[in-house]
């Protein structure tokens, strides 16, 4: 047992800790003090407290320095703003009204004025005191009249109270004279007053208006500096789901820092501030100054101008339009606000710093799309969509992808049940020769410089197996031709039919070069430069004359040939002869060797050549690729990399970046050896087999792609995430009009439409060959406004000629019935208009037609026009007798209006003058010069040719308030006062009662519209039927 | 070089901090209990000698409050400079690789390594338990009880060394800090890479003999299935008694147990010294089983 110690040992000094603890050590517990270690470690703990207050409030709050500074440049920016617009302002005139309010001012401010004020304020009081005594003195008045008019009922003595009264009311008369007598004295001093303030109201009314702009500004500067410092969200509820398949909601915080994405005071580069000082001030400023919100620039001839420009984090949305307020970024939550992350990806939730916030943390799946990648969020909400207007890359990337036929090996979103992309096989061998085959398969590119065919790499034997089974396979093929050639044919006159009739539209040769590899314009079909080795006469001249005898799905239309023309066509491509010069030997083997045809069937089978082609026996076979559908998801650990080292594929990053489209940003920390799916995509779209090694064959075709081509697959095939947006944020899929477009426009695309025409302003490719406007195709933009639908049905059906003027012809497409209600439906649907039964029986308003004739006459719309199909080729315009049943009458309306606005380069005149000039009547006697009227008459009257019988006359009727035009059918038009008209379409109209008094056949006066009970003025007399 | 940074990497996880504590933690109180355990058998007992014996309060209940405070600012330094460890959302469809369980879990998960998951994953535990329970029980050396001591407990001491300290806390630093993807055994120095490939070349105990462990049929081969027995039982039971039979007449100790004790301590004992041999054949002679038996097609019996 130790002994305690009586006495505490010598303390040692605390400064020396060896020591000390071992002094420590030796003291009783019982006698060591625990005074220095409780006061160490409680200042330890309120200091860490301390840094724990600052960490929360100050360092995870970054944006906290940043709302500072954008208060600080968005004062500054209004100060600049202000200076600009006072400098507008007319010296002269300014300092005019500051020195009127000035000497106004100081004249309210003298004391005479002031004696003047509290003058009427005197007599105010005194007014008050003295009214009151005369409202008493009334008062009491009343009272002894009622006493004394008491006395007189009962008889009683009445003097001394008739006195009293008169007394009273002299006194009353007296009072009366004071109170007049003191407001007459305040009225004399008032006007000494009044005009100095109502001049001085009026002055700053004048400065007001004078100033307004910097009032606004002033304003906005007010609001700027009384900006609160607060986190700003938005919430999309229900957005979208978690991976368990629950909604979720999506909470943006990103415009807590990037204050000015609506403000236009900061579009990028703006001048922020020229202030020398105010730009040194805010360099030092401590609030958050390791990043800068500005780029100072040094302007002027000796650099000594030192301004601020806004740089990104406040600069506003490039696009404030279509994709800030088209997709109702910042409204308050509801259907179809979306936030920024819902496009741009990132945490938007997270504020703590930029590289969270951006979601630039490897956990983090949806980090910021840098680049043109933001395009890939596109396909999110609009899933069908061809075009994204503003968005390049996708739009093209999925041109490609339907046109390299990707969707023949790989299932992908949006193309299911696509057609085959390229010719059908089965009678290859009444089209090419095997050595042709065989040249083409070695080296497609080197055929056709842009071709879309691409190289499979085989070796001499692996291409000869192909060509031998495709040569076996074709030797049961079905084809005949129909129409034979017998030789002949003028060159010259072949290459003239090409540059006229419009081959050109879709093919290449000779002058009509083509560099793009979208199918679109003239590279849509082959280039036609080598045919003359590729193809045999016989096979060119039916092919020619009928497309579909050779190949059913063919897109190649029948442009209604005659032999002659067919000929001379076939002699002038025929002519057109070449090599493919990268291949240089020829087959060796015997192509009808059963064992190199089944060499050749195996190897179709790896490769997957029935994806694009129809060959016989491989029918049934299924995709040989991969699924896209969630391809964008993947991690670099579910991609095979090979044995491709890290340099290569950071080549390919600085690459991309050389060429100005660089791949996405990634969170370096979480990638190896430059191993992220950017690289990974642009390799393999440059170098199909880049990944290939010993052990794991690859077997994708090399496409040759551009650097942009592969960038805008990359693009693309970024966006196939399978992501879920809610119906109630995403485009609407049973939207109508949505589906008639997305359908549409993949229509036009796929038929090459676009070649000729342009549709939605866009397309019409063959304009560059054609220099008169007036020889071009028409344009469809205006189609959906202008043509009724079952006239369209017919000419897409059998072309008959509008325009018999024109030499470029339109084709025979053979289109069924269903492509033709997808053209219909897309025609309407860019105008907005329902897919819906029309019926055009159109009633001309008999009223109108003697002036419509009369105006018919004086414009001699028959110099132009005709009226009848006999139309020869010194016809320049098309035949009127046809309007009836091809045009709107409502478009026509819109066509005389403004004929150059519908149809540029028209040889149509614009009789009225044209909306921008000012319309007005060339015959003034005419409807009383009323243009409205005049061009409703020249239409009536032409709807009217070649009817015998017209239909009952037009009554009026007044429906809400409005005359309208009714017809039998029902629809109606409305007649405003200003002169303008609008079909009104479906609107309410009140019920009418049959009017028992409208004589048959009688029309009613268009002045009268008298009545409120409009009545169908027809001979049965029956109510009309109107909705 | 870059496997390096990787393992450094890995190391400074916020993850991996507590098991870096736990570590450094192990380590000194392991060391400072040797420590003192030695001086004790060398000089005597020193807590014997003490008699200062003062009373919890205040004298105890001051020096933890003054811990609680160190305590708290170990915490508070702790959350503000390590963000928490949050990973992506969940996801049904995507596991993720390698696929770790809660740390203090990790020895388990090790164990599923070289049994099957009945046996690692639910006979094991629940021996541990048992084992842990019955301690009391089996324990009857009434020595050490309030001092360090290795020479007055040297089975006791051995027995939590080889359990805890190996068979738990070294698994768990084996299957942080070198099971990388594909639960595949990585050196500090290797890279983690996710399309490693390793070559499988496991085979049974018998098999390594010519004694194929099924037959063609995929029947159990009766020979390997009598010899895998035998093996199994003869270490668990039979080491046990051949002790028993050969020393309790020269060890007092064993007689004082008496059978039950002696034979509960020592098939747990067999069953816990079996782990690291059978690692050891796993690792060093690539044996997957021992005895290969199973009961129709659903209930095995692999060991």
């Amino acid at each position: 047992m130790a002994v305690v110690p009586s006495t505490r040992p010598e303390k040692a000094p605390w400064w020396n800790p060896g020591k000390y603890f071992a002094v420590r050590r030796k003291t009783p517990i019982e006698l060591r003090s625990y005074t220095n270690i409780y006061a160490i470690l409680s200042i330890f703990l309120f200091l860490f407290t301390l840094w724990a207050v600052m960490d929360e409030v100050l360092t995870r709050r970054p944006w906290k320095g940043i709302q500072e500074d954008f208060k600080d440049f968005k004062i500054t920016r209004l100060n600049l703003e202000i200076r600009k617009e006072l400098h507008k302002l007319n010296p002269a005139d300014t300092q005019a009204i500051h020195k009127e309010i000035k000497s106004l001012q100081k004249e309210i401010g003298s004391n005479a004025y002031k004696a003047k004020l509290s003058k009427i304020e005197d007599y105010d009081t005194k007014i008050v005191t003295a009214q009151r005594d005369y409202t008493f003195t009334k008062s009491l008045a009343d009272e002894k009249y009622y006493v004394l008019d008491e006395a007189r009922t009962e008889h009683s003595d009445t003097t001394s109270k008739s006195k009293t009264l008169r007394e009273l009311e002299r006194t009353m008369n007296g009072q009366k004279r004071v109170v007049d007598s003191l407001q007459k004295l305040r009225a004399d001093v008032e006007a000494q007053v009044v005009p100095t303030e109502r001049r001085l109201k009026e002055v700053e009314h004048t400065h007001d208006s004078v100033f307004a702009q910097v009032i606004v500004l002033k304003r906005k500067r007010e609001a700027a500096q009384q900006m609160n410092i607060a986190v700003r969200q938005t919430m999309l509820v229900n957005y979208e789901k978690t991976n368990f398949n629950n909604l979720k909601m999506r909470v943006d915080r990103c415009v807590t820092c990037h204050l000015g994405y609506d403000d236009d005071l900061f579009k990028n580069d703006t001048l922020i501030s020229t202030d020398a000082a105010q730009i040194k001030a805010w360099t030092k400023s401590n609030k958050y100054n390791d990043k800068k919100h500005y780029t100072v620039v040094k302007l002027g001839p000796n650099q000594d101008t030192v301004v601020a420009k806004v740089t990104t984090v406040f600069a506003m949305h490039p696009n404030i339009n279509l994709l800030i307020k088209g997709h109702k970024v910042g409204e308050p939550s509801g259907n179809g606000v979306l936030g920024c992350t819902s496009c741009h990806g990132g945490q938007g939730g997270s504020l703590v710093s930029t590289e969270f916030a951006h979601g630039f943390e490897h956990h983090w799946t949806e980090p910021l799309a840098t680049g043109h990648y933001v395009e890939t969020s596109c396909r999110n909400c609009h899933a069908g969509k061809m075009d994204f207007e503003g968005a390049k890359y996708i739009s093209m990337g999925k041109k490609l992808f339907t046109d390299f036929g990707c969707y023949g090996c790989h299932n992908a979103p949006g193309y299911d049940g696509m057609p085959q992309q390229a010719p059908s096989l089965l009678n290859i061998t009444k089209k090419v020769t095997p050595q042709w085959m065989y040249q083409w398969i070695s080296n497609p590119r080197g055929w056709a410089h842009n071709t879309r065919m691409p190289n499979f790499m085989f070796n001499q034997h692996e291409v000869t197996a192909v060509v031998a089974y495709l040569n076996d396979q074709a030797k049961t093929g079905t084809y005949r031709p129909i129409a034979t050639y017998s030789g002949g044919g003028n060159a010259v006159n072949g290459k003239q039919i090409f540059g006229e009739i419009g081959c050109f539209g879709c093919h290449a040769v000779d002058d009509y070069k083509t560099d793009s590899r979208v199918k679109e314009a003239n590279s849509f079909g082959p280039d036609l430069n080598k045919i003359g080795s590729k193809v045999t006469a016989a096979w060119m001249f039916d092919w020619i004359k009928n497309p579909k005898n050779y190949h059913m799905q063919s897109r190649m239309p029948s442009l209604r040939l005659s032999d002659g023309e067919a000929a001379d066509l076939t002699a002038y491509l025929m002519q057109h002869t070449g090599t493919n010069d990268s291949v240089s030997s020829s087959m060796t083997e015997d192509i009808n060797s059963p064992a190199l045809i089944k060499e050749g069937d195996k190897l179709i089978r790896t490769y997957g050549c029935f994806g694009c082609h129809e060959i016989k026996g491989m029918e049934d076979e299924a995709k040989v690729s991969v699924s896209l559908s969630t391809f964008g998801k993947k991690t670099p650990g579910e991609l095979f990399y090979g044995n491709v080292p890290g340099s290569v594929l950071g080549h390919f990053r600085s690459e991309f970046k050389k060429i100005g489209l660089p791949l996405a940003k990634v969170d370096e920390e979480a990638i190896h050896d430059n191993q992220d799916w950017y690289t990974w995509v642009a390799g393999k779209m440059k170098n199909s087999r880049m990944y290939q090694t010993e052990r794991i064959p690859q077997r994708m075709p090399n496409f040759q792609m551009s650097d942009e081509e592969a960038y805008a697959l990359t693009v693309l095939l970024k966006g196939f995430t399978g992501h879920y947006v809610s119906p109630s944020y995403a485009d609407q899929p049973d939207d109508p009009t949505q589906n008639g477009l997305d359908e549409g426009r993949m229509f036009a695309h796929w038929n090459n439409c676009v070649g000729c025409h342009q549709i939605e302003n866009a397309g019409g490719y063959v304009g560059k060959y054609i220099q008169d406007a007036m020889y071009r195709p028409p344009l469809l933009t205006p189609e959906g406004n202008k043509v009724q639908e079952q006239w369209l049905r017919n000419f897409l059906k059998g072309p008959t000629p509008i325009r018999p003027w024109l030499k470029i012809r339109m084709p025979t497409f053979g289109f069924s019935d269903s492509s033709i209600s997808v053209a219909t439906h897309y025609f309407l649907a860019t105008k907005a208009r329902p897919f819906v039964l029309t019926d055009y029986q159109f009633v001309a308003d008999q009223n109108l037609l003697g002036a419509g004739k009369e105006l018919f006459d004086q414009l001699k719309c028959l110099s132009c026009h005709v009226l009848s199909t006999a139309g020869g080729a010194q016809q320049i315009a098309p035949n009127l007798e046809l309007t009836r049943h091809r045009l709107r009458p409502d478009w026509v309306i819109d066509w005389l209006h403004n004929p150059e606005g519908q149809q540029p380069g028209t040889r149509m005149p614009a009789f009225w003058g044209t909306p921008e000039k000012g319309m007005a009547s060339l015959y003034p006697a005419i409807l009383g010069g009323d243009v409205e009227m005049q061009i409703r008459a020249v239409r009536d009257y032409v709807y009217s040719i070649g009817m015998d019988n017209l239909l009952p006359p037009t009554p009026y009727a007044t429906i809400n308030g409005k005359d309208h035009y009714v017809y039998p059918n029902g629809r109606y038009d409305v007649y405003l006062t200003n002169g303008s008209i609008v079909n009104d379409g479906q609107g309410s109209i009140i019920p009418t009662k049959p009017s028992t008094t409208a004589p048959a056949g009688q029309p009613a006066a268009r002045a009268k519209p008298d009545t409120k009970h409009a009545s169908r003025a027809g001979k049965s007399g029956k109510p009309t039927a109107m909705r | 070089m870059e496997g390096l940074h990787n393992f450094l990497k890995i190391l400074t996880q916020p993850d991996n901090v507590p098991i870096i504590i736990m570590m450094v933690s192990v380590l000194g109180y392991g060391w400072l209990g040797v420590k003192q355990a030695r001086r004790n058998d060398r000089e005597g007992i020193f807590e014997a000698t003490q008699s200062d014996k003062v009373q919890t309060w205040p004298y105890l209940v001051k020096v933890e409050f003054l811990m609680t405070i160190g305590i708290m600012i170990m915490l508070t330094v702790w959350s503000i400079t390590i963000n928490a460890p949050l990973e992506e959302p969940a996801n049904p469809t995507l596991t993720p690789n390698p696929s770790k369980a809660p740390w203090y879990f990790l020895g388990l998960q090790e164990m599923l390594v070289y049994f099957d998951p009945w046996i690692a994953g639910v006979m094991l535990p629940t021996f541990i338990l048992i084992g842990l329970i019955v301690v009391p029980y089996i324990d009857i050396n009434p020595k050490g009880n309030g001092y360090y001591t290795l020479k007055e407990r040297p089975f006791s001491i051995a027995v939590f060394s080889i359990g805890f300290l190996i068979l738990w806390v070294a698994l768990i630093v084996l299957g942080t800090f070198m099971r990388g993807p594909g639960w595949y055994f990585f050196w500090p120095w290797e890279f983690w890479d996710t399309h490693r490939v390793v070559a499988l070349t496991n085979v049974d105990f018998f098999e390594k003999f010519g004694i194929a462990s099924k037959n063609v049929d995929g029947s159990f081969n009766l020979l390997q299935v009598l010899l895998g027995g035998v093996m199994v039982i003869s270490f668990l039971v039979g080491i046990p008694m051949f002790i028993w039979e050969k020393y309790k007449e020269k060890k007092p100790v064993l007689r004082e147990m008496g059978v039950i004790r002696y034979a509960i301590t020592a098939a747990l004992f067999m069953m816990m010294v079996g782990l690291p041999i059978k690692m050891l054949l796993r690792l060093a002679l690539n044996i997957k089983y021992v005895w290969v038996f199973g009961v129709g097609h659903d209930l095995f019996f692999n060991i």
